[in-house]
């Protein structure tokens, strides 16, 4: 057992940083602001030329068949600066449940476009009715010639605005168990019938709500067996795990830059949290919290890595983090004053607004990816085996 | 970050758990507070099992473990509510191990008394409510200038307090004692920050311990107990607050681990980690034991039931081992550098 970081990790550390600091320019992050959506083609080509993501992959796929290095260094680091990450995860989760599950032709259409850095994929689980009980999807995909009509609503479809492609998960036998009459479906949104509404979010970020009417995709397109969608599904969501590191590495950037901000005050002799003992309490409390959030992170990570699929690990670090990261942030606004309040750009503003936008991001953490109460529920009925409530 | 046991750590984990189990089952944990305040009988196997000088290098006849190895016999203890100063013969018997010379007259202390660290510098010339204070027969204890070794033969008396332990007064300017002074100046200062720290990852390991115990009382008892038909822990209000603690006592091992880690690998983080991982273990423990109590219901409060033992203890040891100075310490790092 060992705390520390190896030698190839340290490395891999400092080159992916060097790259973030090349391409995470502040350019990129107006943009970003301007425009809510949190992907740039041009970072996501260079990341892919770098062939990080990809490095496993058979070299016919556009991949370099070789060990990968620890991605989930770069996750976390590009948590950490803010880099426009959404498109790089989604289409990562995608490319590697295609890779998994998808045919030959699947792999095909999607690994060499993704490992050039040039396919965007949105990911359409969650509906209009439905959020947490993703099984409960009542969008429907029914047999036609050739292959499957689709019709219905899915919601929060970040990126389906600039996405090539969605990741849909449709209900392809209705007199199935829940869980067994479900398929995943790769939709081309330039597809007639697909229709993109636009969402605006308290964190700044633009969603969508994605509509489906009479949508035709071709049998190529299913991804893995018809009706093992929740297998398919199960693969993808273990892909996140992987990437967890990314919670508590942006809760430390935010406290980072919120105390650089309040050391600045202090050595100025302007009014600042660190003269309030309360306030110097509390900020130790989410140093020690944000610690324990990053501990419990890498242990998911490290037994990823181990290929030992971590379910209840996995639970607690999402519910630590994103619980502590949302505790951590309100606590940065009631110690920092109205100037709290300030938006980047106000020069006034705290931490150039690193706290104020982080207070409104926050909230979706706790929610997407399993909201806290399913996290509890995983922890509570498989880790801890405690008896489950009879469900009607 | 590598989180995989040797099979020697594992082994060790599975020895130390299996020796308190049989050695110090909850009777004894009682019979201790009805009687001394603490176990001579378990003190004597934990010395013949050489764990009362884990911390003690090889060259100076102790078992040299590393600080990570002795977090998991402090856990092991603290599992079990164990009536003995063991993390404080570690943290002495590493203290010793780090001296260049240890005078004569000290020297196997550690192996030949039963010793007890006080984890406040001395006032007044007074250890004041030193834990397991009237179990020892010698005492490391401290102030800016010097680090000592206090040594007494007969008994000190035992103060009552909440928890039922030996804690005691130890006064210096007593003709009964014979003091040594093991460090003095810029060493003493060093030395004592060192002691603290080792002291501050055993004791967040010793309420891990404490915590993962009211833990699965907790989920034993939820499981069991019956109402309105369906077991307790069927019910989301309580089994989400189990989930809670659950992932906070993951959490604080993590934590007391890599502090214990950090100290022996010289990293000058090791300090605040150190006071980090027992600020979070004690807030945590006293969470467990107090939920353990609670889902309990009214036997929860009931002296004949097992919950109390550990609501009493998770806020004792996080009082007499002074948690709340570590916990300053960092608050006050934080005024000078801003942190880290």
């Amino acid at each position: 057992m060992e705390f520390g970081e190896s030698a190839a990790d340290r490395e891999f550390r400092i080159e992916v940083r060097q790259f973030l600091a090349e391409h995470v320019t502040g350019e990129v992050r107006e943009r970003m602001r301007r425009t809510g959506t949190l992907h740039d083609a041009d970072f996501a080509r260079a990341i892919a030329a770098k062939g990080w993501l990809s490095a496993a992959w058979p070299a016919r796929f556009g991949g370099r068949e070789a060990p990968p290095p620890n991605l989930a260094i770069l996750y976390e680091e590009a948590a950490r600066v803010g880099a426009p990450m959404n498109g790089v995860l989604g289409t990562q989760l995608v490319a590697e449940t295609v890779r998994s599950w998808g045919s030959e032709a699947l792999c095909d259409a999607v690994l060499p476009a993704a490992a050039r850095g040039e396919l965007v994929v949105a990911l359409g689980f969650t509906e209009p009715d439905n959020g947490s009980d993703v099984a409960a999807a009542k969008t429907r995909a029914r047999r036609a010639d050739g292959g499957w009509v689709i019709n219905g609503q899915k919601m929060f479809t970040t990126l389906a605005e600039i996405a090539d492609l969605v990741f849909v998960l449709a209900r392809t036998d209705s007199e199935a168990p829940k869980h067994r009459g479900l398929t995943l479906f790769l939709v081309r949104a330039d597809t007639p019938g697909v229709e993109v509404r636009r969402l605006a979010s308290l964190g700044g970020e633009t969603t969508n709500v994605t509509y489906y009417t009479d949508v035709f995709v071709g049998d190529d397109w299913v991804v893995g067996e018809v009706n093992r969608g929740w297998d398919v599904l199960s693969t993808a969501l273990l892909f996140e795990r992987g990437a967890q590191g990314s919670f508590p590495a942006e809760a430390a950037s935010v406290l980072d830059a919120h105390l650089t901000w309040a050391r600045e005050r202090h050595g100025l002799g302007l009014p600042s949290p660190l003269d309030s003992a309360v306030s110097r309490h509390r900020l130790v409390t989410a140093m020690i919290e944000v610690e324990v959030a990053r501990l419990l992170s890498q242990r998911a990570v490290f037994l990823t890595r181990l290929g030992r699929p971590p379910a209840v690990e996995g639970s607690m670090a999402k519910l630590f983090a994103t619980e502590t990261y949302q505790r951590m942030c309100r606590m940065l606004m009631e110690v920092s004053g109205p100037a709290a309040l300030l938006p980047h750009g106000d020069s006034e503003s705290v931490a150039d607004g690193a706290v104020e936008h982080a207070f409104r991001h926050c909230v979706v953490e706790t929610i997407a990816g399993g909201t806290s109460e399913i996290q509890r529920e995983i922890i509570s009925r498989h880790g801890l085996r405690l008896p489950r409530a009879a469900t009607a | 970050m590598d989180l995989t046991l040797t099979d020697e750590q594992r082994q060790l984990r599975a020895s130390y758990e299996e020796l308190f189990e049989r050695e110090c089952p909850i009777t004894e944990v009682r019979r201790a507070e009805a009687e001394e305040g603490w176990s001579p009988r378990l003190w004597k196997r934990l010395a013949d099992a050489g764990i009362t000088e884990l911390g003690m290098p090889t060259a100076r006849g102790g078992q040299g473990a590393e600080l990570l190895d002795c977090t998991f016999v402090a856990e092991a203890a603290g599992r079990h509510l164990a009536p003995v100063p063991l993390i404080d013969a570690i943290a002495a018997g590493r203290l010793l191990g780090r001296l260049e010379s240890i005078p004569a007259e000290v020297d196997g202390i550690v192996s030949q008394t039963t010793i007890a660290v006080s984890p406040e510098p001395i006032g007044a010339e007074t250890c004041r409510l030193v834990p397991w204070g009237a179990a020892a027969q010698s005492l490391v204890a401290y102030d800016d200038r010097r680090v000592l070794i206090v040594r007494r033969h007969d008994a000190v008396s035992r103060r009552p307090e909440m928890s039922g332990g030996a804690v005691a007064d130890w006064k210096l300017d007593d003709d009964t004692v014979r003091t040594t002074t093991i460090a003095t100046g810029s060493e003493a200062r060093q030395q004592q920050d060192l002691l603290a720290a080792d002291l501050a990852a055993l004791s967040a390991a010793w309420l891990v311990g404490l915590a993962a115990s009211a833990l699965d009382l907790a989920v034993a008892y939820t499981s069991e107990r019956r109402a309105f038909d369906v077991p307790v822990a069927s019910f989301q209000s309580v089994a989400h607050r189990l989930a809670d603690l659950a992932t906070a006592i993951d959490g604080a091992r993590m934590l007391a681990q890599e502090a214990a880690w950090t100290i022996d690998h010289d990293h000058d983080r090791g300090l605040s980690l150190a006071g980090m991982a027992v600020t979070f273990a004690a807030a945590t423990a006293l969470e467990a034991a107090t939920s353990c109590l609670h889902f309990h219901g009214g036997y929860g409060f009931m002296l004949e039931y097992d919950p109390q033992l550990y609501y009493r203890r998770a806020a004792a040891h996080a009082l007499l081992y002074r948690v709340a100075r570590h916990t300053d310490a960092l608050v006050d790092a934080l005024s000078v550098d801003g942190g880290n």
